[in-house]
């Protein structure tokens, strides 16, 4: 009877050009602006479910609610809305660090932008889990502030992904 | 079910009680005359007094007819063999406490499934977790593991600036669904509300809630805008639970003190512990508490087995510096006490072993139950199985009694936050949140197939 549940990865929602090098602005707002563009870059489909201001209004009122600097220079603004057909995902560095309201107070280097259907809580969680456990791998933070394309940010990003797949499958071994 | 309790002490008299209650047909056997006379009095149960260790005792107990016999006085030997004797006598459920870890460790000389005794209660490794789950996760005054570690059931109290004070329910359950949390219930003084979606969560509320574990630190930054994490811990008591508890977190803070009263014991607990810095001497000596750094405290655990010490340390050492508290408290009189002099975080093992004891005798597919500290509330982890009546429809046609809510769902390895719409399969761990008038209603909704009485 028990199915195994599919794995989310992280190249299910995550394409190379929704990556950014680094930040430019270095305030919350124009930070969520910038993270919001970058779910649009290679995906032109997106702006006919969902305006860019639309979305970007949704991730700042969660943002209002509470922050989602959850420490460790990681921040994870996500936003879920029944006019998203898929989970969707970007990525963006900060070398110098941007104040985002984090928890432990220290500014976040590491943004990973979330856009989910409102019918697929599930997943959205899931998604939260595996950047969360993926961010917080120190060999992909080092590839990550080291990194100097966006393709060498996916790719460290890729390779940490691996390594969560390959711990797992560790743990299943009897 | 015919139950026979076996020690009338705080965890025997409290199940004795809620099993009666609930319409099981109770014995109980103690030594001590008053009490017997007592529960005569109180409760409609068949109180013996004697030794429980003689079999002549437990026979007039009935013994013979009993389905389940759960052993709890203060001795682990008498427990011991009460167990034994109830497995040579035929009773199919034998439920032991047994505190030393001699007969319980795997190093164990006596396997206790050997002597016949097939399920043995001890709370303190499950109080020793919460504790360092507590240090571990910033502000937490409740804790305990569901779904098997991948669920927290997680107190927190609401402050002025924490960013969920005044807002709905329905604001957080939204932000809850996708995050993976749900707030289960709200105390306001005396008060414990279900909440429903127009409420509000206000400061000086203490908040229950579930979360998955993977996302907790989504969760954190809706409680507190900042954090200082736990660096400095005083554990006053070198009792089982103090020196385990130091033990555990010796890695995960900078510095731990452990003050244990008698120089015997506090001399072989330093040659044990590696990183703690042992003090011999009264918890409630402010010299000795200045001496173990009471200024930059950042929790203060008083864990001994004396209740009016652990209370009185803790208040001396909140009254002198800024740290937050941990008491163990097993008198369920002084739970309310501790709560109104501001002490954050009350341990009581009988509610420990009363959740650990109830699981055994649910009906269903129970895998635990969890008592919350400060109310009669329990979470009730459960397997829904094929042919029980909460499959049969979605969640809001289940007509679900008004003082519970399916906090959690775990299905196919992950979290999933219920709604109106949603439906239980089988196969599905469920989380249910109940107050005691809900429990009989619960329960016969995940009966499996048909309703048998009790």
């Amino acid at each position: 009877m028990m199915t195994r549940p599919p794995i989310l990865r992280l190249s299910d929602f995550l394409i190379p050009q929704s990556i950014l090098l680094d930040i430019e602005a270095c305030q919350k707002p124009e930070v969520l602006r910038e993270l919001t563009r970058l779910l649009y870059t290679g995906r032109p489909d997106l702006s006919r479910s969902i305006s860019q201001d639309e979305a970007f209004h949704l991730l700042a009122e969660r943002e209002m609610l509470a922050a989602t600097g959850i420490g460790n220079a990681i921040a994870v603004p996500h936003a879920s809305s029944p006019k998203v057909k898929q989970l969707i995902g970007g990525f963006a560095r900060s070398l110098q660090g941007i104040e985002f309201g984090a928890l432990d107070r220290l500014p976040c280097q590491y943004f990973f932008v979330l856009l989910s259907p409102t019918s697929q809580p599930k997943i959205h969680i899931k998604a939260l889990s595996r950047i969360s456990r993926l961010l917080t791998l120190g060999p992909t933070r080092e590839a990550l502030l080291a990194a100097r394309s966006t393709s060498e940010i996916y790719q460290a990003l890729m390779a940490g992904d691996e390594q969560l797949e390959a711990l797992r499958s560790r743990q299943e071994q009897p | 079910m015919k139950i026979l309790i076996v020690g009338a002490g705080v965890v025997g008299e409290s199940l004795a009680d809620q099993l009666s209650s609930e319409g099981h047909q109770v014995a109980v056997i103690d030594q001590d005359r008053r009490k017997v006379q007592e529960l005569e009095d109180k409760l409609d149960v068949l109180a013996v007094r004697g030794n429980a260790g003689m079999p002549s005792v437990l026979k007039s107990a009935g013994i013979q007819n009993t389905d389940m016999v759960i052993a709890v006085t203060d001795v682990d030997e008498i427990n011991l063999v009460v167990g034994m004797f109830a497995a040579r006598m035929g009773v199919t459920h034998r439920i032991v406490r047994i505190r030393n870890r001699e007969y319980t460790g795997a190093d164990s000389v006596l396997p206790l499934k050997d002597l016949g005794i097939d399920h043995v209660i001890n709370p303190e490794p499950t109080i020793v977790n919460a504790l360092t789950r507590m240090i571990e996760i910033p502000g937490a005054i409740d804790f305990g593991a569901l779904a098997g570690g991948q669920v927290l059931l997680l107190g927190f109290l609401i402050t002025a600036d924490s960013p969920a004070a005044g807002r709905s329910m329905a604001e957080l359950r939204k932000v809850g669904e996708a995050d993976g949390f749900l707030v289960l219930n709200i105390h306001r003084g005396e008060k414990v509300i279900v909440p429903k979606g127009s409420d509000t969560v206000e400061p000086g509320d203490k908040v229950h809630l579930v979360v998955s574990t993977e996302t907790l630190p989504f969760l954190l930054p809706l409680i507190h805008r900042t954090v200082d994490p736990i660096k400095q811990v005083i554990i006053a008591g070198g009792s089982r639970i103090g020196v385990t508890l130091a033990e555990a977190i010796e890695p995960k803070v900078d510095r731990v003190f452990l003050i244990e009263p008698d120089s015997e014991q506090a001399e072989e607990i330093a040659e044990r512990l590696e990183r703690t810095i042992v003090l011999q001497g009264d918890a409630t000596d402010l010299d000795l508490l200045k001496e173990a750094s009471l200024e930059r405290c950042d929790l203060f655990c008083a864990v001994s087995d004396d209740d009016q010490l652990n209370m009185l340390a803790a208040l001396l050492a909140k009254k002198h510096s800024k740290t937050r508290a941990a008491v163990l408290v097993h008198q369920p009189e002084y739970l309310a006490v501790m709560q109104s002099l501001g002490v954050e975080i009350i341990v009581n093992p009988r509610l420990v072993t009363v959740g650990e004891i109830l699981m055994h005798v649910r009906r269903g597919h129970i895998h635990s139950v969890t008592r919350l500290a400060d109310s009669l509330a329990e979470i009730i982890e459960m397997e829904a199985t094929e042919g029980s009546p909460a499959l049969r429809a979605k969640l809001r046609d289940l007509h679900f009694p008004a003082n519970a809510l399916v906090g959690a769902i775990v299905r196919e390895g992950s979290l999933m936050i219920p709604d109106g719409n949603t439906q239980i399969a089988a196969g599905d761990t469920v989380l249910v949140y109940a107050l005691p008038d809900a429990i009989p209603r619960v329960e016969k909704l995940f009966a499996r197939r048909r309703f048998f009485g009790p």
